[in-house]
């Protein structure tokens, strides 16, 4: 497990960072300012997407939570700026973002473990992973580094829903194999 | 005057003389002439032929299919002999060659050294190799020669029921000649059924009478498909219908399978309800930083960690 903010090993029940003294409160005043709205798993803080993508990649979205029962998944685009950092940000939204989902989301688990944001940082051009202690199990450091790769070639020509959409196809990909390979823990329901 | 008295006294003298020792040398001879001919004729019979060195010379002369170095046959019976060998060989891929034995003879060889001597004289060949007894067809025996075995065929039942079965059918006959004849008519025909089981029938260009035949096969295939086809053309169609259906089925069920990830008891940190976790991020800003620098990146920092 690592700090969000100084991104040190710390231990899996550190009440704050012994490094930095990281916690959520102290992330909180940061981005307080920030709407914490998620609307059908979308927060477009930097204003970069147009009508179409918005309804193209809310439907990437809606498709896989579909699939993956528990799994709240979110992409959220923002331009962070001085002390702000794309580690904090993930960390502070999963934990205080608000998810209107229209009904999308299933029962089965606790709503926010299973949540999982993908964080574009437009001003400083870098993306990231963050995600409930639900998929802390699934997806290790390695494999993240793996999802968020395959949409590396879109982001970089500028191209964010194709970008997006290759990351979330990938986790889902991911995922899949995950809980194939794990299938005395998986239940898989028709 | 004496002298001349007793000259032609001498003269008759000396001739008598002469005479009698002519006469005396030419009966030596004739009798000479005569025991060495009664011995000769005394000889023959009691000498044997040496069979090993006639019949089992590693130089013997194959070609004709007929060994009779003894000559039992007269010219004329060789000549029908070799004709029906001839006519077998046209026909056959397994030619017989035939050593003629008169009947009382033996082979004074040790079988596996006639085994031996035949290979070494019929080398890659395939061959019908028959021992006749003139005169005692029931004792002719045979082996059959094949290139691809290492050896003599022997002890196979259905080869020396073929020998033996040709001698019973030659042995009803009385003349001497016409049992041998029978006899490799019969084997003639009797080695057809031999040939196909102990050697690879191949097409060969004098029996292209297989090609029309495959031919024929393949029409009855393409009208046994066609007669199919009109016959349950209906079934066939649906039959498609549900192999396609079943599998969009199969792809469209896995497509919406929805998965189930079981929860595990995981402990809070850093004060967070719901997750304290974040990737390393993914810089996009520069195509220069290539992924596998940003990887190694990553990995060094975590080695650093550790």
């Amino acid at each position: 497990m690592k700090c969000p903010e100084c991104l040190e090993r710390i231990h899996d029940r550190a009440e704050e960072c012994p490094h930095c003294g990281m916690t959520l409160e102290r992330v909180h005043s940061l981005y307080q300012d920030i709407d914490t709205q998620i609307q059908d798993g979308i927060q477009d803080v930097a204003g970069v997407l147009n009508h179409n993508s918005r309804q193209q990649l809310r439907q990437v979205i809606q498709s896989t939570m579909k699939q993956f029962v528990g799994v709240n998944l979110a992409v959220s685009f923002i331009s962070l700026k001085n002390e702000q950092t794309i580690e904090t940000y993930g960390f502070w939204l999963l934990n205080q973002g608000e998810f209107n989902n229209n009904g999308i989301i299933q029962s089965g688990h606790e709503e926010g473990q299973g949540r999982v944001i993908l964080v574009v940082d437009i001003e400083n051009k870098k993306t990231a992973l963050s995600y409930g202690y639900l998929l802390d199990q699934y997806i290790r450091e390695k494999e993240n580094f793996h999802v968020l790769s395959a949409g590396h070639a879109s982001l970089l020509e500028g191209d964010l829903l194709q970008g997006c959409s290759s990351i979330i196809s990938a986790l889902k990909s991911h995922l899949i194999k995950v809980v194939t390979r794990a299938k005395k823990g998986a239940k898989v329901i028709k | 005057m004496k002298l001349n008295f007793l000259q032609p006294l001498f003269i008759l003298v000396t001739f008598l003389y002469l005479s009698k020792a002519t006469v005396a040398q030419n009966n030596e001879q004739q009798n000479a002439d005569q025991s060495s001919a009664q011995l000769a004729e005394e000889a023959q019979p009691s000498t044997p032929p040496n069979i090993p060195n006639l019949y089992f010379n590693t130089r013997l002369d194959i070609a004709d299919g007929l060994h009779d170095p003894q000559g039992i046959l007269n010219e004329e019976q060789s000549k029908i002999i070799l004709n029906l060998i001839t006519n077998h060989s046209e026909k056959s891929k397994i030619p017989i060659m035939l050593f003629l034995f008169k009947q009382d003879q033996e082979i004074p060889l040790a079988e596996s050294t006639i085994h031996t001597r035949l290979s070494k004289i019929f080398v890659d060949k395939d061959q019908l190799l028959v021992f006749y007894y003139y005169g005692n067809a029931l004792k002719s025996n045979g082996h059959l020669l094949l290139k691809d075995e290492d050896e003599l065929l022997t002890n196979n039942w259905e080869v020396d029921e073929m020998f033996l079965k040709s001698a019973r059918d030659a042995s009803v006959l009385s003349d001497n000649f016409d049992q041998l004849e029978s006899y490799v008519r019969e084997l003639s025909k009797r080695s057809f059924w031999i040939e196909s089981k102990f050697t690879k029938i191949l097409p060969t260009e004098e029996t292209p009478i297989e090609q029309p035949s495959v031919k024929k096969k393949t029409d009855t295939k393409l009208k046994y498909i066609q007669t199919l086809l009109n016959e349950y053309f209906l079934s066939i169609l649906a039959g498609f219908i549900v192999i396609i259906v079943g599998i969009w089925y199969y792809l469209w069920n896995r497509k919406w399978r929805k998965y189930v990830l079981p929860l595990k008891e995981m402990p809070r940190r850093l004060g967070a309800e719901y997750g304290a976790t974040i990737s390393t991020p993914l810089e996009f800003s520069d195509v220069k930083v290539s992924l596998s620098d940003q990887r190694s990146k990553a990995r060094s920092k975590d080695l650093e960690d550790i």
